[in-house]
């Protein structure tokens, strides 16, 4: 009885580390496994070229996007301007590309305001002292207004590259490289320097990396830099994905995000548990639920329904926190 | 304490999992549109297949109605269908997205209420038939239009509009109304021109018809600011009424859905007393609410037009007609029809459309769609079938507000 106890301990302490992460997997593989063997009873296939290219097509930019936001909650901040950064950026790219016949120009232009815009806000919650979220909330309603003029000066709801060829950027093989090559890139920014390891600090304990003489305001804004340029690449994939930027293009990409890091694991308040691997897990499990229920039957109303579900069950089974809200 | 909250969420999480995998369950055997295929049609020689309706709209009564009249036609045709919703703002990438997700083997057709990424669509898919719902398609049918590649494509079969294609013959129509019905001061309301250019044209078209009316009229007609006031995907501010060249009007015309967008803010100024209690709305579209309805016709909503969701024959003919192989033979070129109208003017005739039209409840057996003009104008029924004499019928009054007398 004593040695039964004793076994416990271990495994309950391993689940208590890596809980978040088993269960981020675990949905993943379930999804899989699941799809895998109930489409083909409907005469379908999850692993059909067509269907893994819409898959891809599917997790690209949200993935894209996930994987630069991380370094962002892994600070315990949110950043509730994302969408419309990517619909400002789609739409720059798709302008500017039109005037020039090249993407290049539009897509140096991004990456130049999207520096601008992590400064602005990475640095002004502590310099101005208020929380995070609000600067964002500024800057999304800023991005939201200049998008609506625009489009209203063009007197059109949306952009299309007139003699640009884009169909590279629907290349399911290029999305991977693309995306592998993110992953790596931010992994070892994350994981091996003083960014990604100040980033976690100052989301676990802000005050203690303070008294450590970690600088708050520099490691902000170089998270936030780094994070604007995945955001960038993303609004590459998503203007690629059919040649064009509208008005409404990128609304509601933060939620995905916050969606996708919760379904692979991340938590919500960041700190020394945040990882990149949540964004890629998250954005597939995402995903893959997007595509795999219309093929099982799931009527297209319902697949809302159960990815909401989903989403609750993940945040019951992997939230920790003493007062029992989101995970920690 | 402790254990009592984890064996909480432990047992919450637990309820949702066993709701979700009933939901799942229950959607797979139900399936959206719930016909089994197969069909009961004469002909036993048809081919089969899934439709998919790409709807801009989740509830209301035009969406009540196009799913009744799925579940009828694809029933009795032999066909599946299902819903798939399209980005609410008619973002390309966001239909396109709609449409790869829904995709299946067994998908023949598509039915689009929006144009967004329509190009796209037909790249990825060069085998899917395609017709517009409800739609003008100015992105496919102007010159410069971001679709125009589609229209034509021999897959894509046109699309049937919400009404006038052409703002102008809008602007005519409605200048007519105001006219007629003796209005000497009225104000325009409008969906922005990015989203709607007709509308603009619209807008321009009723001043002009009317500044030549007052040339010769005793009584001239004010239509009030330059421009119309544009309603930004939102309803009309209060603060609209607070300005006193809108204190005293006759009416305002809603370039928009109007009983969404017009009608909340008009009929709380009149009850504050900030409007005119005698300001009348000539608008479109038809919400279902009671106190709408009932608002119609001699109430607030003076002038009703709307677009007869009916004529989604329109689309089921189009596609039904080439998925079996059998296209009109005349049948050359896509092209956008005009929507014919339900001119709703009177409490008589808004009480037809309640009673003796499925505009309200979805209702197929008082469809004007009956197992008669499907016989008459489907090729499978009726070979000599011509599309002269199908695009007459689908222009005609039996889609107007006469067809429910």
């Amino acid at each position: 009885m004593e040695e039964t106890k004793k076994k416990s301990v271990p495994l309950k302490e391993w689940w208590r580390k890596n809980g978040a992460a088993a269960a981020s997997y675990g949905g993943l593989i379930f999804c899989i496994i699941l799809f895998s063997i109930v489409t083909p009873l409907r005469g379908e296939s999850i692993w059909s070229p067509a269907k893994l290219a819409t898959l891809m097509s599917d997790v690209i930019v949200t993935a894209l996007m996930s994987v630069g936001a991380v370094f962002i909650y892994s600070l315990g901040n949110l950043d509730i301007s994302i969408g419309k950064q990517i619909g400002l950026y789609a739409t720059i790219m798709v302008f500017v590309g039109n005037l020039t016949g090249s993407l290049i120009p539009g897509i140096l232009i991004c990456l130049v305001l999207s520096v601008v815009i992590a400064v602005v806000n990475g640095a002004s919650g502590p310099l101005l002292n208020i929380i995070p979220i609000i600067p964002s909330v500024v800057v999304m309603q800023v991005l939201s207004g200049i998008i609506t003029v625009v489009f209203s000066t063009l007197g059109t709801r949306s952009i299309t590259l007139r003699t640009i060829d884009y169909s590279v950027f629907k290349s399911p093989v290029l999305m991977f490289v693309v995306l592998a090559i993110e992953v790596a890139v931010t992994a070892f920014l994350f994981n091996y320097t003083r960014v990604g390891k100040y980033a976690r600090m100052l989301g676990a304990n802000k005050v203690a990396a303070g008294q450590s003489g970690v600088s708050l305001l520099k490691f902000r804004v170089l998270c936030y830099i780094i994070a604007g340029i995945c955001f960038v690449v993303a609004a590459v994939f998503q203007m690629g994905y059919t040649g064009s930027a509208s008005d409404s293009t990128g609304t509601g990409f933060e939620m995905n995000i916050m969606v996708a890091l919760i379904l692979g694991g991340m938590p919500i308040s960041g700190g020394m548990r945040s990882r990149v691997s949540a964004a890629v897990v998250g954005a597939f499990t995402f995903s893959i639920l997007d595509v795999g229920l219309p093929m099982i039957g799931l009527p297209t109303r319902m697949t809302f329904i159960v990815k909401a579900v989903i989403f609750l069950i993940v945040v019951l089974m992997t939230s920790r926190k003493k007062e029992g809200t989101l995970p920690k | 304490m402790k254990k009592f909250r984890n064996v909480t969420k432990k047992a919450t999480a637990a309820v949702f999992a066993g709701v979700l995998a009933l939901s799942v369950l229950t959607g797979c055997s139900t399936a959206d549109g719930g016909s089994s295929g197969g069909g009961s049609g004469e002909d036993t020689n048809t081919v089969g297949g899934k439709i998919l309706l790409m709807s801009n709209v989740s509830s209301g009564p035009m969406y009540d109605y196009n799913i009744a009249f799925m579940d009828k036609w694809t029933e009795e045709l032999g066909y599946t269908y299902e819903v798939v919703y399209g980005d609410s703002a008619n973002d390309p990438a966001g239909n396109l997205n709609a449409v790869k997700n829904a995709m299946t083997s067994d998908v023949v057709g598509l039915i689009v209420m929006q144009d967004g990424g329509l190009v796209d669509i037909m790249t990825e898919y060069p085998e899917l038939y395609v017709v517009g719902l409800g739609n003008d398609m100015l992105s496919v049918y102007s010159d410069d239009g971001a679709n125009a590649a589609v229209a034509d494509n021999d897959h894509f079969f046109g699309t049937v509009a919400g009404g006038y294609a052409n703002g102008e013959d809008t602007g005519k129509m409605l200048a007519q109304t105001i006219i007629d019905a003796g209005y000497e001061k009225v104000a325009v309301c409008m969906s922005p021109a990015f989203a709607y250019p007709q509308y603009a044209v619209a807008d321009q078209t009723i001043r002009e018809e009317i500044a030549a009316y007052n040339e010769t009229a005793e009584t001239p007609i004010e239509v009030v600011d330059d421009e119309a006031t544009v309603l930004m995907f939102k309803p009309l501010d209060a603060t609209f009424f607070n300005e006193p060249a809108h204190q005293d009007l006759d009416a305002i015309i809603g370039l928009c859905a109007g009983q969404q967008f017009i009608y909340p803010p008009l009929s709380s100024a009149i009850a504050s007393g900030t409007a005119n209690p005698d300001t009348k709305l000539i608008t479109f579209g038809m919400e279902g609410s009671s106190d709408l309805v009932a608002d119609v016709g001699t109430g607030i909503v003076q002038q009703l037009y709307v677009p007869n969701y009916e004529e989604i024959f329109f689309c089921m003919a189009m596609l039904d007609n080439a998925i079996q192989g059998k296209q009109y033979s005349d049948y050359t070129q896509s092209e956008v029809l005009d929507g014919v109208y339900v001119h709703i003017s009177s409490d008589e005739i808004m009480s037809n459309i309640e009673n003796n039209s499925p505009l309200l409840n979805g209702d197929m057996s008082k469809s004007i769609i009956t197992d008669e003009v499907a016989q008459k104008y489907l090729t499978r029924y009726n070979p000599d079938a011509t599309y002269a004499e199908f695009r007459e019928f689908m222009l005609s009054d039996a889609f107007s507000e006469k067809a429910y007398e």
